[in-house]
């Protein structure tokens, strides 16, 4: 058997009565369809791990129910690491879609953590549950986790809480207004090419990593005279002292470049904390400390996803948060992907 | 990169390997040769990867013991088409890595690819992704999976994928009372 599946799974052998190897390396039975009714059950004979690679592609009511299929399922679904409960426009899903979801996190095996949770936000006319089941998912799913990352998201909230969030990655997320991040216990945070606003970020008290990259996406639309995109460089993880200073000195730029503009507010909001909070130079030694797991163990809040004007392109309302970990038992990530775009 | 297409013939890769040092010779359970280009092998698998970078590759063929020659064909033919494709622009990595990138829909000609396997072909290369850690090929593959038990009762699916049903009639009413949340529709 394979020893190692890709680096987010686990791998859990399993020793199922023998086809796994039996049918390696013959010729296949003819090219086409593939599903008239195969001697072998190929697909029960895959390990853990890939069962469950393959259940992450599937909506979670699918999932659940495939506990029926023979012993072998009965308990795959508790454990499986994805959790997709994105009601899409075609879906199936259930009626009491509230009440299936809390049954359905409250069901799953306790020690089985959630890396991925996919999910969307209730549009307007949803009666079946609201953002305050959302929040409540989302903090059921995530409080063992230590680190978020967005991606490419749209960010509707106007507040991540946590005392427990040791790293924050965000790319090209679209702020759709001010931000706030407050986690004291950071250490690492990076934030490339945020669109619409800079989140502001309070109680760096820990920080050890840092970096904040503007770059056209937001300048160009608002600061045509904004000359200076020469001085940004390609940022690495490695150079975090230059890529703080830099960042430091940007956004003091940013500051007095703009003050005339409409975004003057988004700038008072921005420039102090980052001079004031963005110095952690003076806590240079805090990688030294350590933390128990248990400390960190609590949750993040993300709040207020709702979706609001004053941020372009939010129109349709769906925002599809996408959590996610990448090593298990250690530390996790949380991806938050907007799909709203892709959409036809 | 120059990628040679050539697969299957072993007489044939075996020259073209000794020609051509931009290429990894792999030798299936059952002796085949397959010959693949070296820069696509380290990109798409991480045990090529780690097997180029640590100078354990077989020139005569490096021995892919669990791999029979129908999958490993596919693995070859599919790094091949992977290198031919243009990337789309996600796939590029940028200067920030992001191993836990969301899973990206399959394109058009992975979707293809997996399309034309045999059921058992397709579970062959399952494990073959799996056993050269080859995680595009895994997901595309999975998916594969995924899509053929979606929307189908479970009777459906154990027929599609021959699972014999090995509950007794109590054990399955029970499971059933128990996650009746699940069964909504029932």
């Amino acid at each position: 058997m394979p020893r190692k599946a890709k680096g987010t799974m686990r791998w859990v052998p399993v020793n199922r009565p023998g086809e796994a190897s039996s049918s390696r390396g013959h010729q296949g039975r003819g090219g086409g369809g593939g599903a008239d009714s195969p001697a072998a059950d190929r697909l029960s004979a895959l390990p853990d791990a890939l069962l469950h690679h393959v259940m992450s592609f599937m909506k979670a009511w699918d999932v659940a129910r495939t506990c029926v299929l023979s012993r072998r399922w009965r308990d795959l679904w508790a454990s499986a690491p994805c959790v997709d409960i994105r009601v899409g426009r075609y879906s199936d899903a259930p009626e009491d879609y509230a009440k299936f979801v809390y049954r359905l996190l409250l069901s799953r095996e306790a020690l089985a953590p959630v890396e991925t949770l996919r999910l969307c936000s209730p549009g307007e006319d949803d009666h079946e549950f609201d953002m305050e089941d959302v929040r409540m998912w989302i903090r059921h799913a995530i409080r063992q986790n230590v680190q978020l990352e967005l991606k490419q998201c749209v960010v509707g909230g106007c507040e991540i809480v946590s005392t427990s969030l040791k790293c924050l990655t965000m790319v090209k997320c679209k702020f759709t207004m001010n931000l706030s991040v407050d986690a004291p216990r950071l250490v690492s945070l990076q934030c490339m090419s945020p669109e619409n606003w800079v989140p502001l970020f309070k109680n760096f008290g820990v920080l050890v990593t840092g970096s904040v990259m503007l770059d056209d996406s937001l300048l160009s639309r608002e600061f045509e005279k904004y000359q200076e995109e020469d001085e940004f460089p390609q940022t690495s993880d490695e150079d975090d002292d230059n890529n703080s200073r830099h960042n430091d000195r940007t956004g003091k730029d940013d500051h007095s470049s703009c003050d005339s503009h409409d975004w003057g507010d988004f700038y008072d909001y921005y420039s102090d904390p980052i001079k004031d909070n963005y110095d952690y130079g003076s806590d240079i030694n805090s990688d030294t400390d350590t933390y128990e797991y248990s400390e960190i163990v609590k949750g993040i809040e993300i709040r207020q996803f709702e979706n609001h004007d004053d941020g372009p392109d939010c129109s349709k309302g769906i925002y599809i948060f996408d959590v996610k970990n990448a090593a298990p038992g250690y530390v996790k990530t949380y991806i938050l992907v907007n799909i709203a775009r892709e959409l036809p | 990169m120059e990628v040679d297409k050539g697969k299957g013939e072993a007489e044939e890769t075996r020259k073209v390997a000794e020609a051509d040092r931009d290429t990894v010779t792999l030798k299936s359970s059952d002796g085949k040769l397959f010959e693949v280009s070296k820069e696509a092998a380290a990109r798409l698998s991480t045990v090529l990867a780690g097997m180029i970078a640590g100078g354990s590759i077989d020139d005569n063929g490096t021995d892919l013991k669990q791999i029979g020659s129908e999958a490993l064909e596919n693995v070859v033919d599919y790094c091949n088409k992977h290198a031919n494709s243009i990337p789309s622009a996600a796939l590029i990595s940028s200067s920030i890595s992001f191993n836990t990138a969301p899973f990206k829909e399959p394109e058009e000609w992975e979707r293809k690819f997996v399309d034309r396997l045999s059921h058992d072909a397709l579970f062959d290369l399952v494990e073959a992704a799996n056993f050269l850690g080859m995680e595009r090929l895994l997901d595309v593959t999975c998916h594969k999976i995924s899509e053929m038990m979606k929307g189908k009762s479970p009777d459906q699916i154990r027929e599609v994928f021959n699972i014999k049903n090995d509950y007794t009639k109590e054990e399955l009413e029970e499971i059933r009372q128990e996650l009746a949340w699940a069964f909504y529709d029932d």
